[in-house]
């Protein structure tokens, strides 16, 4: 599986993650009706991509609006990206609409608890 | 915490009980713009889109909405900037029909003419109402602000039943006027029972509304369908548009306050069921986003507990348990993160307030209530 993409509806996020690149972007809507069993495949994704992971990995997250229980898988996805961080490159780009201060300082929480370095974006 | 069994929401879990006999309700008030219009036709055909009605009906709903919002908004704007003059519309669906209330202020001194118009329109036959059609037609009569009865005509052809109508005083000058029709499947014949309970949803509604100073009320099934429809709607009105962040700010909370009444709503008749209510009250400057639902009795305690918890704590403290509940492991069988009120609390910067209401042994209305500064 070197690809998973899906497209955004009202609810649901646009996925683009891209083992051969490196590359895992999360955008748009976060409400699913099951966070838990919406991320699953994302979160095997990740995992399987980082038994060999390329040596620079980015990641990008632009939501529109994120539920809590969202913001929980969310944060379980970068955690996993933590162990590869002393060895690898990661680049973690939060990126928020100008002047949504709320996802800006969601970002600020969940980069508290992990040792990757965000970069923040408004755009 | 508040528990009160006779406070100022005890009105509110009355009409959540008798609005159950409905299976949708929802109700603006205030201002009347195109954008909003807009919205409440594109939520109307949503609703109507997921309870798989008839393209006949659903063609004489929306038919019977435009005529009802094209009163409230040509009767608009030219009293005064008072909540009690503000239009209002409504529409609540029952087993095998609709109905559309509207209501805006009109001068006392046109009650007489508007009142023949409606009586005339209501005496007629199927028959007669064509003819009569034909009639204003060709005489082409229009009155002053653009109607020439011929709406109230095809009102009446259109739903299959008779208009009703009531006036209520408000001052010297003004009167309320209250204005509904019945769209049913098949023509349902009169049924005095029926008619005089949904004249009186229309006004209770409204009262409610005016009462507590709401801008939406909606209350139906909160499973996760249509929670993504309400969202929509109310993320778009004009109301929450004026700035961004506070925009940004209510909606992010309206998501939490819907997903925790689609998973933790008590169903009435069975388990599956989600009834729930969702308002917005607009206070001088405070936007409050407020729910009701019913809840067992044996979970009132420990969400009480959490509410109060997270309510008790200052800005670094709510910050903190904020990071330790998102670390914690999570039950695989709750859908929620334990997030949803730290969440709340955070943004909208105040405490949440609730409210409760014995309904049963076993079950208690909850109104919870996040309040945002803008």
């Amino acid at each position: 599986m070197a690809a998973l993409n899906l497209e955004a509806t009202e609810d649901l996020p646009q996925v683009l993650f891209d083992s051969s690149k490196g590359v895992f972007e999360i955008s748009k809507r976060s409400l699913p009706e099951n966070a838990i069993l919406f991320y699953e495949p994302l979160l095997d994704f990740a995992n399987e991509y980082l038994k060999a992971p390329k040596e620079e990995t980015t990641i990008a997250f632009h939501f529109d609006y994120i539920s809590t229980s969202s913001t929980k898988q969310i944060m379980k996805l970068i955690l996993l990206f933590d162990p590869i961080s002393a060895t690898n490159k990661v680049n973690l780009n939060w990126n928020y609409d100008h002047g949504d201060v709320d996802m800006l300082q969601t970002g600020k929480r969940l980069e508290q608890l992990t040792s990757l370095k965000f970069i923040f974006n408004e755009v | 915490m508040q528990i009160t069994n006779s406070g100022k929401y005890s009105s509110i879990a009355e009409l959540f009980r008798v609005l159950n006999n409905y299976q949708l309700n929802y109700a603006y008030n205030g201002d009347f713009t195109n954008d909003l219009t807009e919205r409440i036709l594109a939520l109307a055909e949503t609703n109507m889109d997921v309870e798989s009605e008839s393209l006949k009906i659903k063609k004489k709903v929306y038919f019977i909405i435009v005529e009802s919002l094209q009163n409230i908004t040509r009767h608009q704007g030219s009293s005064k900037n008072s909540r009690l003059m503000d239009g209002f519309f409504s529409i609540h669906k029952f087993l095998g029909g609709y109905l559309v209330g509207s209501g805006n202020a009109i001068e006392n001194d046109h009650i007489k003419s508007l009142s023949q118009k409606l009586d005339k329109v209501n005496s007629l036959s199927a028959e007669e109402l064509k003819e009569y059609q034909k009639e204003v037609l060709s005489a082409g009569g229009f009155s002053e602000k653009g109607g020439a009865g011929l709406g109230l005509i095809e009102m009446v052809r259109k739903s299959g039943n008779k208009l009703q109508y009531d006036f209520e005083k408000i001052d010297e000058q003004n009167s309320y006027f209250y204005f509904q029709s019945k769209i049913t499947e098949a023509q349902a014949g009169e049924n005095p029972e029926i008619d005089e309970q949904n004249h009186e949803v229309v006004k209770s509604v409204h009262r409610a509304v005016t009462k507590n100073n709401l801008k939406v009320f909606f209350q139906g099934q909160f499973k996760h369908e249509n929670v993504r429809s309400l969202l929509s709607m109310a993320e778009g009105s004009i109301y929450l548009a004026e700035k961004f962040e506070f925009k940004k700010t209510s909606v992010a909370i309206m998501i939490e306050l819907l997903q925790n009444i689609s998973y933790h709503a008590a169903g009435i008749n069975n388990s599956d069921d989600r009834p729930g209510l969702f308002m917005v009250a607009d206070n001088n400057n405070i936007c409050s986003l407020i729910t009701g639902n019913y809840v067992n009795n044996n979970k009132i305690e420990e969400l009480i507990k959490k509410i109060d918890f997270v309510n008790s704590l200052d800005n670094i403290a709510i910050e903190k348990l904020y990071l330790e509940t998102i670390m914690l492991d999570q039950d695989e069988l709750k859908r929620g993160a334990g997030l949803g009120f730290i969440d709340i609390r955070i943004k909208s910067k105040n405490k949440i307030e609730v409210e409760m209401v014995p309904y049963t042994d076993e079950k208690t209305f909850i109104i919870i209530k996040a309040n945002i500064s803008y």
